[in-house]
């Protein structure tokens, strides 16, 4: 009886083991990503990575960190249509629904941070991420977390305030009057960018690297805070430079014209704003 | 003879399991690694430094802790650790940036593991998805002067994709078969998912609904390095009961 018992409470322990060391990962595997008719894009099941997108939303950051290291992807939205495409999102076979979600080597993953942490040791072959002994790695390490950490946070409350008050960035420049929502933490925000850019030309240090990538979609919020409040552009210079070197980029560029190919006013920061730099594209599709 | 082999099969599952992790880890350690340097750890009225210090005390490292009375900034761009050269504001960045330095492979499942992506999106969801809808659903709250939790996300899809209750209601999902944020051991993102956790439960939530992950914070909270950090760290790092400001628990 005693050895019948030890033998079960051993194979307990093996089996038990045997689970920690084989689990499924928390999303369930998947042989191939689910996509339903109607997307903007045919599925191309050959190509390792489909991010599931949202115009206008973090998931633009993948795109673009799929053109800047050239993973082949397919881009899952309906085009024009934020509620249908983000009920693509809600119907898959995962837990928290959230743009952006990848399907890559059979499971959906999502947190765009982990994302471009997960693709960029997977892909990246050592490419816009700093070496962990490199003086460049804590900055990367800071700014990467800094963009949905301290950055989007503030951004996201202040611009919260700043839309209840009638002062949303995609009608900026025609209510009059000043808003006042306390805007000073996304203002402090912007100063440590500044101080950041004074002294480095890419928020990972010497190197464009991820950690730009990441800062880009929280960089558009705090611009469009500080001229939505009044302050000019010339009070962050290195900001705005940055931000103009972002959109030079050829992967850029071509993340664009995929991902916000009808430059929609009302997901787009530079598109709404009247002696935009950005090219006009089509006229203001409607909600 | 049969419960003998048994057992040694489990040994030597459980021996390999081990030996594999170590081997992954090691490969992943960067060749200067040996040489620890001054870590500092700035304690701010308001700022929650328990993370860092939890983290220094789970590995054995050698620290001080500093106040920061005169802030020129708000805590969130604050310095929290200085290490060696190096300040970072960012809590998560600072739990990072000591492992990659000082503890290579440790508290963190190894890069290509099963539990690693999951690892990585706990590690980035703390502060970013969980904690962002805590704060929109604070502003939305007081907008409506409402005393209790409103949901937020939205049936339709669109921007309303997750809230505060659906991000709990998939962590206790996560839980059912996980026993730590990092896998199938202790690890970091336990660490920093605990500013999650004390920010989450709004009042107008039933945290019944929500037992593993309270079992999950007994069980972290009750390691010795927990209990070491809290006393270090002082009043300053006394979990805040209530998210009425939560813009002041980073």
């Amino acid at each position: 009886m005693k050895m019948i018992r030890t033998a079960t409470a051993a194979l307990a322990v093996a089996l038990g083991l045997a689970t920690a060391a084989t689990a499924e990962p928390w999303s369930p595997p998947a042989d191939k990503p689910q996509v339903p008719a109607g997307v903007a894009e045919p599925l191309d099941l050959k190509k390792p990575l489909t991010i599931y997108h949202i115009e206008g939303r973090r998931s633009q950051r993948i795109a673009w960190l799929a053109e800047e290291l050239g993973i082949p992807y397919n881009l899952v939205y309906v085009r024009g249509d934020v509620p249908g495409s983000g009920g693509i999102i809600r119907a898959l076979p995962i837990r928290i629904s959230f743009a952006p979600t990848i399907w890559e080597n059979g499971r959906y993953m999502f947190e765009s941070g982990a994302l471009v942490e997960y693709l960029l040791a997977k892909y990246g072959k050592g490419r816009l991420l700093p070496a962990k002994t490199s003086p460049d790695y804590p900055i990367y390490l800071n700014w990467l977390h800094f963009a949905e950490g301290a950055g989007m946070s503030r951004f996201y409350r202040d611009q919260t305030g700043l839309d209840a008050e009638g002062f949303s960035r995609f009608n900026m420049g025609q209510k009059e009057g000043k808003p006042k929502t306390d805007v000073s933490e996304s203002m402090e925000n912007l100063d440590a960018m500044e101080a950041h850019l004074s002294k480095y030309p890419y928020f990972g240090g010497s190197q464009f690297s991820g950690a730009d990538i990441m800062m880009y979609w929280a960089w558009e919020r705090g611009v469009a805070i500080n001229e939505i409040t009044g302050n000019p552009k010339s009070k962050y210079p290195k900001v705005y430079d940055w931000g103009a070197r972002m959109e030079a980029r050829p992967a850029y560029k071509r993340t664009m014209l995929r991902a916000l190919p009808d430059n929609q006013p009302d997901q787009c920061r530079v598109q709404c704003k009247p002696g935009s730099s950005r090219p006009a594209g089509t006229p203001p599709a409607p909600r | 003879v049969k419960p003998l082999i048994i057992a040694i099969a489990a040994t030597a599952l459980f021996g390999g399991a081990a030996f594999t992790v170590g081997r992954a880890s090691a490969q992943t350690a960067p060749r200067n690694a040996s040489a620890a340097k001054p870590l500092t750890i700035y304690l701010a009225k308001g700022r929650s430094s328990l993370r860092p210090i939890w983290l220094a005390e789970e590995l054995g490292l050698t620290y001080r802790t500093e106040a920061l009375n005169d802030l020129k900034t708000t805590p969130a761009v604050a310095p929290l650790i200085k290490y060696g050269n190096a300040t970072l504001t960012e809590p998560a960045a600072s739990l990072a940036y000591i492992l990659s330095q000082a503890a290579p492979g440790k508290l963190q499942p190894p890069a290509g593991s099963v539990a690693w992506p999951d690892y990585l999106v706990w590690t980035h969801f703390a502060q970013a998805t969980g904690m962002s809808r805590v704060y929109r659903d604070v502003t939305r709250m007081e907008s409506r002067s409402s005393a209790t939790y409103l949901p937020n996300a939205r049936p339709g899809g669109g921007a309303g994709l997750n809230d505060t209750e659906t991000n709990l209601m998939a962590i206790e999902d996560y839980l059912a078969d996980r026993t730590f944020f990092s896998g199938a051991e202790f690890g970091s993102a336990d660490i920093l998912m605990i500013g999650f956790y004390e920010n989450a439960f709004f009042p107008g939530l039933e945290p019944r609904q929500y037992a593993r992950f309270i079992d999950w914070y007994g069980r972290v909270t009750a390691r010795p390095a927990y209990k070491r950090a809290l006393a270090k760290a002082g009043p300053d790092a006394a979990p805040p009961r209530a998210p009425a400001n939560p813009t002041t628990a980073r």
